[in-house]
């Protein structure tokens, strides 16, 4: 469980939100998280089997509709957004992956 | 003192008789943008052509009735939702020179009902912030004070109706983010129930929080921008089915016999005593105009804060992972790999707040602290939501300041993410729950900064809002006081 500011894990952390940090960056997070974290600590105070009788969450149920085949937006105006793209097929381009 | 004329409702109805033309309108709020922009920063982008041939259009209309319920009424849009060819960035390099192949159901609502979309709003990058002090693009400052914050993340939009240069706006609330800046720049802010208003074409944040609301000079105004927007749309599946009732109806300012519950022991800690002293008198108010003022007990509402900031950060570590440099925003120019593209990509498009989010939503989701947190904060989500439920049972409305203090000075709280955060603790508990709730003009402090009035009702219950808010707004008028560096915001000829 987390007890001290430096359990904050910045470099495992950022490694999985695929964030590159610099040093100092690693330590100023490391400090404000782990500061916000000590103070989100007070959640862990409740115990889970006495919100048993609690009731469910009311979050607006989701509603689907049918499924419909209906105009999207075209792919020229897609790629239009597109930091860079292959120009006779119609493709995303991103460095190259295998090989 | 006349009724203000640069409300949604007067210049509508200007435009519908003939008194005034879109045009006129929408130069009014070109000039008044132009004059002031660069001093607030309210504006990231302007329509000024596209305005002006949208207002000339609604001018050659042979019925202008006919028009819609905002016809000739220039709006202010946030810049994270999305308006087709108009750039979009949310306040972010990521998003920077974005222009979005879609426009958002709200919008496009509005614009069907004759409003003329005037430009987009600054605000904190991603929505993510309480002072509008994280755009990637500078600060916004408050009209009322321009070293103070005028809050946020909807900061731009508040500071762009405050100063007169829009008459309303589009701001979007995951935590108090339309409530905060109009309780900060003396206007009316409402976050609608959750699924009463599109989601379509927003931004992500936190998707079981966010939602568009209206800000606006008065109750009336608000509740006629929220009644275009309002109603299920096919494009967002959390929008409800609820029928829409005419919120302008439930403007009667009879509110004898409404019960309004004060959650007193919340309301008596750390809060500023201009603040206390300002809610005791609204308190005053609503009993002198017949409502009944009970105390009320919310014990677990402190918590809203810390279960708040997990679960957001976690949906916004989630939604912003979309962010990666492939098919649109920012991608880096150093990258030798995918990885690196990724990485770099992010590391160069998003800011200091919103990287702090994401690692922060990252870390509360990662094995070993999933159940510990998020899970955790799921539960007392609930409890949050069950124990605002139970005494509305017994009120028809909770009343509360919308913030503990008024504006802070800008760069006060910005390299204090945690006393950021705490700023919210009176407007992330409705969000949680999902309930309506309303930010209105409740005073002033000596020093002449507005305080917000906040009121929380049931479910869909908008209406109850909407009333007791107009009731407050006609014994206090507080929209007629003007701010001190853009004195027009009530005059058409100004």
């Amino acid at each position: 469980m987390l007890d001290r500011r430096d359990d904050f894990a910045i470099r495992r952390v950022a490694s999985l939100a695929r964030l590159l940090l610099t040093k100092d960056e690693e330590v100023l997070y490391a400090k404000q998280l782990g500061d916000i974290l000590a103070y989100a600590r007070q959640l862990l105070q409740f115990d889970a089997a006495s919100m048993a009788s609690t009731p469910p969450d009311r979050a607006v149920p989701m509603l689907l509709r049918e499924d419909r085949v209906r105009p999207s937006v075209a792919r020229e105006v897609v790629l239009g957004s597109a930091p860079d793209r292959t120009d006779d097929e119609g493709l995303f381009r991103v460095p190259r992956v295998i090989g | 003192m006349p009724a203000p004329n640069w409300t949604a409702t007067a210049v509508h109805a200007s435009f519908v008789r003939g008194d005034l033309s879109a045009t006129q309108a929408c130069e009014t709020a070109l000039a008044r943008i132009n004059a002031g922009n660069q001093r607030i920063g309210a504006f990231l982008s302007v329509n000024a052509d596209g305005a002006r041939r949208r207002a000339a259009e609604l001018d050659r209309a042979a019925d202008r009735g006919g028009c819609g319920l905002l016809a000739g009424v220039p709006i202010a849009v946030k810049d994270n939702i999305c308006t087709e060819g108009l750039t979009t960035t949310a306040g972010s390099r990521m998003l920077e020179g974005y222009r979005p192949p879609y426009t958002a159901t709200a919008v496009a609502r509005l614009e069907a009902a004759g409003a003329v979309v005037i430009g987009k709003t600054n605000c904190d990058e991603f929505a993510m912030g309480s002072s509008s002090e994280h755009s990637a693009f500078g600060p916004v400052r408050n009209p009322w004070a321009l070293d103070r914050t005028p809050g946020g993340s909807s900061g731009g939009s508040a500071a762009a109706v405050a100063a007169g240069m829009a008459p309303v706006a589009l701001g979007s609330d995951t935590g108090g983010s339309v409530r905060q800046p109009a309780g900060f720049c003396g206007l009316v802010g409402m976050r609608p129930t959750y699924g009463r208003v599109s989601r379509y074409g927003l931004v992500s944040f936190a998707s079981s929080l966010d939602q568009i609301g209206p800000l606006a000079t008065t109750v009336a105004d608000a509740a006629l921008v929220l009644q275009v927007m309002a109603g299920q749309d096919d494009q967002d599946a959390t929008t409800a089915r609820e029928p829409v009732p005419d919120w302008s109806a439930a403007l009667t300012g009879d509110i004898r016999g409404c019960r309004i519950g004060v959650p007193t022991a919340l309301v008596e800690d750390g809060v500023d005593a201009e603040v206390s002293s300002a809610f005791a008198q609204s308190v005053a108010v609503l009993r002198d105009r017949g409502a009944i003022i009970t105390g009320i007990d919310l014990p677990n509402s402190a918590l809203a804060i810390p279960v708040y900031y997990v679960i957001a950060t976690a949906e916004a570590s989630s939604n912003l992972a979309r962010y990666d440099g492939v098919r649109y925003g920012h991608r880096t120019a150093r990258a030798g790999s995918l990885g690196e593209m990724y990485e770099r990509s992010r590391d160069e498009g998003f800011g200091a707040e919103v990287k702090r989010r994401i690692l922060l939503g990252t870390f509360v989701l990662s094995a070993g602290y999933y159940d510990a947190f998020y899970l955790k904060a799921h539960q007392v989500r609930r409890l949050i939501t069950a124990e605002l439920e139970s005494a509305l049972t017994r009120c028809d409305a909770v009343m509360l300041p919308t913030s503990p203090t008024a504006a802070f000075p800008l760069g006060e709280r910005v390299d204090e993410p945690l006393q950021m955060y705490l700023a919210d603790v009176f407007t992330v508990g409705s969000s949680l729950a999902g309930l309506p709730a309303i930010s209105i003009a409740g005073g002033f402090t000596g020093s002449g900064l507005p305080i917000g009035l906040q009121l929380i009702g049931r479910r869909y219950d908008e209406a109850g809002l909407f009333r007791v808010a107009d009731a407050y707004e006609r014994d206090t008028r507080w929209f007629e006081r003007r701010t001190p560096v853009c004195d027009c915001r009530h005059d058409l000829a100004g």
